[in-house]
């Protein structure tokens, strides 16, 4: 049997406890991979424009109703519409805006969106020039009051990672506000996207 | 205790034994016995010839003995629930109504020659915090009829509020839509739609590495009697 002297025991001690810290501290740490992949958000409020990288959006009128529809089609839902106007002026290139990627975030990260039932396209967006869009998003009433709308900079390509940077929206939606937009039933008709000042 | 005197050899527990008689040769180890054994055939066989041979008569061995035999799918039991009882499948919790026949529910469904729809009516409503696409509605329920078109066996799914094709279900909100299916006009319509629910699981998949509702397995069988519907 190996009679270890109280120097060996010590140092053996000493270097368990090293490892341990030094595993807790590193586990810690933010690694490269997770700084790199966070998302670059940019904050605003309802009328308040914000750039990103693919052009300036701004929410500029909140409605609702159960019933949406175009020229040619109507949609009806058990729930509500919200129906976002929004402008967009492209940079760079022409841009289709990220409507069935968007996204109305509750107060209680319920997530409301996706390409709904009916729509009229949003784009292209020339870069310079403003283009204004009604985009629905069908919605339960309870998730009105304090939600923001996420929208991606940009589509989500078929395949490659999903699109790291959005707008995070304050729809200014009080509790008083949500109960009247919840209370509303004239259906709303989707107007075609037109560029401001035309 | 005596101790060993010395040129007394030791066997490797330490005991000794008695020394060896003169021409008696020292008893050989199990390993020894083997190499002298395989020490006969080595200039004809190599020990990967050797370990061939013993993997291919494991394999006879083993079909001589049924190893190979089909083996029979287990069938589970699957219970049967009433209409109208919620299931959790997933991405839903989908609760089946009521079931249909007809030639065509304008204006989302058309009549078409040697064409007839068998139509189930669902509530649907998206599981945890985010929208899911209702038309993996069809991925979790299974219809068993007759003369269904094996080429789309799997139901378009419509909303039942406007006629429109399903899009997202969204979450906390119970949608109802109509899961529609064809069949020959010239099969019987069964007088019960037989519909097995599965419940599947969001996993990432070893194929490309993306997540998606994976491993199908049923829960349960939902038996609603099929109702003519004639509205065309």
């Amino acid at each position: 049997m190996i009679r270890a002297s109280r120097e060996t025991l010590l140092t053996i001690l000493l270097i368990v406890a090293a490892l341990a810290v030094g595993n807790v501290i590193t586990a810690r740490l933010p690694k490269a991979d997770e700084v790199a992949n966070l998302p670059f958000v940019h904050t605003a409020a309802l009328g308040v424009p914000v750039t990103m990288r693919t052009g300036t959006f701004a929410v500029t009128k909140v409605d609702a109703s159960p019933i949406v529809g175009t020229q040619l089609d109507t949609a009806v839902t058990g729930g509500l519409f919200l129906v976002l106007t929004v402008d967009v002026t492209a940079s760079g290139e022409p841009l289709y805006p990220a409507s069935d990627d968007l996204r109305i975030v509750a107060s209680d990260g319920r997530e409301f969106g996706g390409r709904p039932p009916v729509r009229e396209v949003c784009g292209p967006a020339q870069p310079g020039l403003t283009l204004t869009c009604m985009l629905p998003v069908e919605i339960t009433p309870d998730a009105l009051a304090g939600s923001r709308l996420r929208l991606p900079a940009a589509n989500r390509d078929i395949v490659g990672p999903g699109e790291s940077e959005y707008a995070e929206i304050d729809l200014g939606i009080s509790a008083d506000a949500a109960a009247e937009l919840a209370g509303r039933t004239t259906p709303i008709l989707l107007a075609k996207p037109t560029v401001k000042g035309k | 205790m005596t101790h060993p005197t010395p040129g007394t050899p030791e066997t490797p527990s330490g005991a000794t034994r008695a020394p060896l008689a003169e021409g008696e040769a020292p008893e050989s180890t199990p390993l020894e016995r083997v190499k002298k054994a395989y020490d006969l055939v080595s200039d004809v066989v190599s020990p990967k010839t050797i370990g061939i041979v013993v993997a291919a008569l494991a394999i006879i061995v083993a079909g001589l003995v049924g190893g190979w035999d089909t083996v029979e799918a287990v069938d589970k039991d699957v219970p049967t629930v009433e209409a109208g009882t919620p299931l959790a499948t997933g991405p839903f919790e989908v609760t089946l109504l009521r079931a249909y026949s007809t030639d065509g529910i304008k204006p989302a469904i058309y009549p078409a020659q040697g064409k007839r729809y068998l139509v189930v009516v669902a509530a649907i409503k998206a599981s945890g915090t985010e929208p899911q696409w209702a038309n993996q509605l069809r991925e979790v329920i299974t219809l068993s009829a007759p003369g269904l078109d094996q080429k789309a066996i799997q139901p378009t799914v419509y909303r039942l509020s406007d006629g429109k094709i399903a899009g997202q279900a969204q979450p906390s909100m119970t949608t109802e839509v109509v899961c529609v299916w064809e069949q020959r006009s010239s099969a019987p319509i069964p007088p019960t739609a037989q519909l097995r629910v599965d419940q599947r699981s969001w996993r990432q998949s070893t194929l490309d590495g993306s997540f998606y509702w994976l491993d199908p397995d049923p829960i349960a069988v939902v038996h609603l009697p099929i109702t003519q519907l004639d509205r065309p």
